[in-house]
């Protein structure tokens, strides 16, 4: 008996010495890449319940039983899963420091220029498609709702964007990498009235006034970067009717969060809405158009895409003219045909791709006496971007872009401006130029710049070749910010910005094929402050130095001796402005000259509209009653005078003498817009609004311009497109 | 003598071993279990730490049984209580993430014949949290958290839980948007009945939760459509349940308690 209790004690005694040898600990650290502990990480042995969570100083200890060669795993959400292969000896502890490496970003904008306007909060004042939907007057369009922006002036009620003292031209449109030239419908000499770009389809935006990112080439003063819906989740769609148009848009999924369809459709027949007005008598051909975009997308895999968007645009015009020489229609259609192909994708590692194949087709004429011209424009572009994150605060970025262009004039133009009468003088046209553009950009983003943690910066150049033109240029940008603190911000930017002039100043026969690209210079400095999640206010201050502009000359038609300057501040409050009143109010002070064109001394530039004012506000009377308002005011906008007129007895018509140098001025502009909404709910279900709109309520008396009798003694108002209060009804329903 | 010592030493020796295996030995049901608690006084605490434990020991079985799909839903449920605390402390960048691996796993759990329905709230209840962390999608998510709501309901007129996230959506929906505190009162009373009638079991590895929670929306309720004794009523209810229901306990009821004063 003695003998075998003796057995068992050395039994267990063994027992517990060979469990004692069989445990291995494991301890250690985690931390990032910059050494900085990180808590809560999950560390164990793959296979095994044996592990641990790392401690808020990013320390851990463990046991295990198990030996041999095992996989040591440790996981944290926003990081890479970390492995290690371990031999586990007996009794052998181990001691471990595991860095772990960020995991990769899905592409997102993080650019911190100032500047900037975009549909998510981190780039800025935020501007949704909400805000587009709901500001009154603005009929839905994101051009018309970005012209309540600050540092866009408000220099005609066309949609176009005149930025900062810059021609429309000088900002361009992108939807999902691809350029659009002619965004508009209703172009006409005074501009496009509405975007054919429907705001249903955007997913996000971002618009900068100014010193923008090394991405964006070949535009001197603005870029709007619109990004379109993926694959839809469920079906649904939604049927608009109003007095000036009919809309039906809808998505359809083929395989949930994986394929589907959008499309979005609109028919406008504003002839009703004329009637009502009383608008009937300036038309011959009410405006109508129709437009239909259609995007598919396919998610083939966990990180990849590929969208294939398309969309069809047509209008027509027939607008009474009245003219010191001539009383006639203006006749004007367009056709806009658009397809981008696009992917995106993980290409290796942490470097996302997207890459694009666009074309787009544009053909519009024009009909007014003598002047009858179709003008084309047809490009093809690819475009490709990659975007590296080697770490979690710097990322680098590079892109390259092929774009040809091809630009036809066919037709008849008068051979002097101020005689379009159909028997007049007319000169035939027939080119053609074409040309390709070639551009690179590398562009680096980094936080904790000089590990100040609250710094950041970007500086990126790009480079630029027309091969035709034998042209290239390279535009350093570069941008630096500080974080205050969480709720407020400083940044500066400056920048160089290339354009090229347009393609008809570099004709043979009236232009310069020598022309140089117009540019640049930017300085940027705004602050930022956030009071809370929804108010937000940003003061803004900016310089702008053009060079190279197009200068008529003598000999050679058009030199680059063409200068100018925009100078100014703008002001942003965006938020709930008290209880159930929200939207934004905006205010900018300019002052822009330029010489350029057929300007014999530096002047006051056609957009130098000194003073812009915008409220956007709307109040919720109920839960289901909303009224909203938008006022502008701005200084009326330069013109140039017409001082007398000399008789050609050979052609039978006065010409026009122009003071040459917009010292005058037309009246300051006011409009009012008032929209009641009514929103509620058929059948438990369907979602709907009803809208009642006032554009310019107060019926003030807005001019576009002048108009003369037959030898300019006498001048005439033209009352601007909203020159007289229009009452518009409309519904959208949800289903 | 000398076999038969030899025998029995090597039997105990073998005994000894085996019993420790035993004791380590990888219970999934125990971690399941273990798990679940420790997400239940996650909730009850508000305390990421808590979640973020739960979240490794439902890893770690994925780890050994990646196709185990309790341990696929618990830790979804992990994901989506994470979006929460994401959602309250203005985290964004952790919120996509978790939003993102949350839809993935409900993606997973769509196919299962055990756990689709309570797949699919989840599902609706992580775009309910995306729909909150960004309002200006309001017109696009609202639908499809209503629609799977609706799926599940027409097939399971009784699912606590859908009944539960309805309810939510119902209480936070603007009116002009087809919100209704009355709609909302209706459902989670109707949960709350549901609840009360099934039997409690701590062994029950399935999904269980929501009945303190339906209770706490209930309270809320009740005080948004001004009733305020019966708020009082169903938060006392709640602590009576759990005592340590620290939302209830540390904030609604008082806050119910001092705007009553």
């Amino acid at each position: 008996m003695k003998k075998l209790i003796k057995i068992l004690v050395l039994v267990l005694l063994t027992a517990e010495i060979i469990f004692a040898q069989s445990i291995t600990k494991i301890s250690g650290s985690v931390s990032d890449e910059e050494g900085k502990a990180i808590p809560f990480v999950n560390i164990y042995i793959k296979d095994t319940f044996d592990g641990t969570m790392s401690g808020e100083k990013g320390e851990f200890n463990f046991e295990t039983n198990k030996s041999g060669s095992l996989i040591l795993l440790a996981s944290m959400i926003g990081y890479n899963k970390y492995e290690k292969v371990l031999e586990l000896n007996k009794g052998k502890n181990l001691n471990l420091k595991i860095v772990l490496s960020p995991e990769v970003i899905e592409m997102e904008e993080t650019i911190v220029t100032g500047s900037s306007f975009s549909s998510e909060k981190e780039k800025g004042i935020v501007v949704t498609p909400m805000d587009i939907y709901t500001t009154p007057g603005g009929a839905g369009d994101v051009y018309q709702s970005l012209k309540t922006m600050p540092g866009v002036t408000q220099v005609s009620e066309s949609a176009e964007l005149y930025v900062r003292g810059g021609d429309p031209i000088e900002t361009v449109t992108m939807i999902d990498q691809a350029s659009v030239y002619h965004p508009f419908t209703y172009e006409s000499a005074y501009g496009g009235l509405f975007s054919n770009l429907n705001t249903g389809s955007f997913k996000g935006l971002y618009f900068s006034s100014g010193g923008f990112s090394a991405k964006y080439g070949n535009a001197l003063s603005g870029v709007l970067d619109i990004q379109t819906k993926d694959e839809p989740i469920i079906s649904k769609f939604s049927f608009g009717l109003s007095l000036a148009s009919v809309s039906l848009n809808g998505e359809i999924p083929f395989v949930e969060n994986k394929s589907g369809i959008r499309f979005y459709s609109q028919q406008s027949f504003t002839k009703p809405l004329m009637w009502l007005n009383g608008e009937l008598d300036r038309f011959s051909v009410t405006p109508r158009s129709r437009n239909i975009l259609i995007s598919n997308t396919n998610k083939y895999s966990a990180t990849g895409r590929i969208k294939i968007l398309g969309f069809y645009s047509e209008d027509k015009q027939g607008v009474n003219v009245e003219r010191a020489e001539f009383n006639g229609i203006f006749n004007g259609n367009t056709e806009n045909k658009f397809l981008n192909i696009q992917n995106t994708d993980i290409l290796y590692g942490n470097i996302f791709i997207k890459n694009s194949l666009s074309y787009n087709s544009y053909a519009n004429e024009w009909k007014l006496g003598i002047l009858d011209l179709l003008k084309s424009d047809e490009v093809l572009k690819f475009r490709t971007d990659l975007e590296w994150s080697n770490s979690k605060s710097s990322k680098l970025l590079v892109g390259a872009e092929f774009e040809n262009r091809t630009e036809k004039y066919i037709g008849t133009i008068p051979s002097e401006e101020y005689d379009i009468r159909p028997e007049g003088s007319g000169e035939e046209i027939n080119a053609k130029l074409f040309g390709q553009r070639i551009g690179a950009y590398a562009e680096i983003e980094k936080s904790s710049l000089l590990n100040i943690n609250n710094a950041f910066v970007v500086a990126g150049t790009r480079l630029d070749y027309i091969p035709q033109l034998n042209l290239n240029w390279i535009d350093p940008r570069f941008a630096i910010g500080y974080k205050i603190n969480d709720n407020s911000s400083v940044k500066f930017a400056f920048g160089l910005f290339h354009q090229l002039p347009s393609s008809r100043l570099f004709s043979g026969s009236d232009g310069n094929p020598d022309l140089k690209p117009m540019s640049a210079v930017h300085f940027v400095a705004s602050y930022d402050i956030n009071f809370s999640d929804k108010n937000s206010l940003r003061i803004e201050t900016y310089y702008k130095k053009y060079s190279n502009l197009p200068l008529e000359n003598d000999v050679l038609n058009y030199d680059n001796a063409g200068y100018g300057y925009a100078k100014g501040i703008d002001v942003i409050i965006k938020g709930n402005l008290f209880s159930e009143l929200e939207g934004w109010v905006s205010y900018g002070i300019i002052d822009t000259k330029r010489r350029w064109m057929e300007f014999d001394r530096l002047s006051s530039s056609s957009y130098d509209v000194t003073h812009n004012f915008t409220a956007v506000l709307k109040y919720r009377l109920s839960a289901f009653w909303q009224i909203g308002i938008n006022y502008k005011y701005a200084t009326g906008r330069p013109y140039n005078s017409v001082v007398g007129s000399e008789y050609h007895s050979d052609l039978k018509v006065y010409e026009p003498l122009y003071k040459n140098d917009n010292s005058a001025r037309l009246p300051n502009y006011q409009r009012l817009d008032l929209r009641i909404m009514f929103f509620n709910q058929i059948f438990g279900k369907y979602f709907t609004v009803m809208y009642l709109e006032g554009l310019n309520i107060l019926n003030i008396n807005n001019l576009f311009g002048y108009s003369y009798n037959m030898d300019y003694s006498q001048k005439y108002e033209i009352k601007s497109y909203f020159g007289r209060r229009t009452i518009v009804l409309g519904s959208q329903i949800n289903f | 003598m000398k076999t038969k010592t030899l025998t029995l030493v090597s039997a105990i020796l073998l005994l000894i071993i085996t019993s420790n295996a035993f004791c380590q030995s990888t219970n999934l049901e125990k971690q399941i279990l273990k798990g679940k608690e420790l997400l239940y006084n996650a909730y009850l605490n508000y305390d990421e730490a808590a979640y973020i434990n739960a979240y490794s020991v439902f890893e770690r079985i994925l780890s050994i049984e990646p196709e185990n799909e309790l341990a696929t839903y618990y830790l979804t449920f992990t994901q989506y209580r994470l979006l929460v605390l994401a959602l309250n402390r203005k985290d964004n960048d952790k919120f996509d993430k978790f939003f993102e691996l949350a839809l993935k796993n409900c993606e997973k759990l769509s196919t299962s014949e055990m756990l689709s329905i309570e797949g699919n709230v989840l599902k609706a209840a992580v775009y309910m949290m995306k729909l909150a962390n960004t309002p200006m999608q309001a017109p696009t998510l609202s639908p499809v958290v209503n629609s799977i709501l609706d799926k599940v309901l027409s097939s399971d007129s009784l699912c606590t839980r859908a009944l539960l996230i309805k309810g939510m959506m119902d209480y936070n929906t603007p009116e002009f948007f087809g919100g209704s505190v009355k709609n909302a009162i209706n459902r989670f009373n109707k949960a709350v009945a549901v609840f009360e009638s099934e039997k409690s079991n701590k062994e029950n590895i399935y999904p269980d939760w929501g009945y303190i929670e339906t209770l706490a929306w209930l309270g809320q309720a009740y005080a948004k459509a001004e009733k305020i004794d019966k708020a009082k009523e169903i938060y006392e209810k709640a602590l009576s349940v759990e005592p340590n229901f620290g939302w209830v306990r540390g904030f609604l009821l008082p806050s119910l308690t001092s705007n009553k004063n």
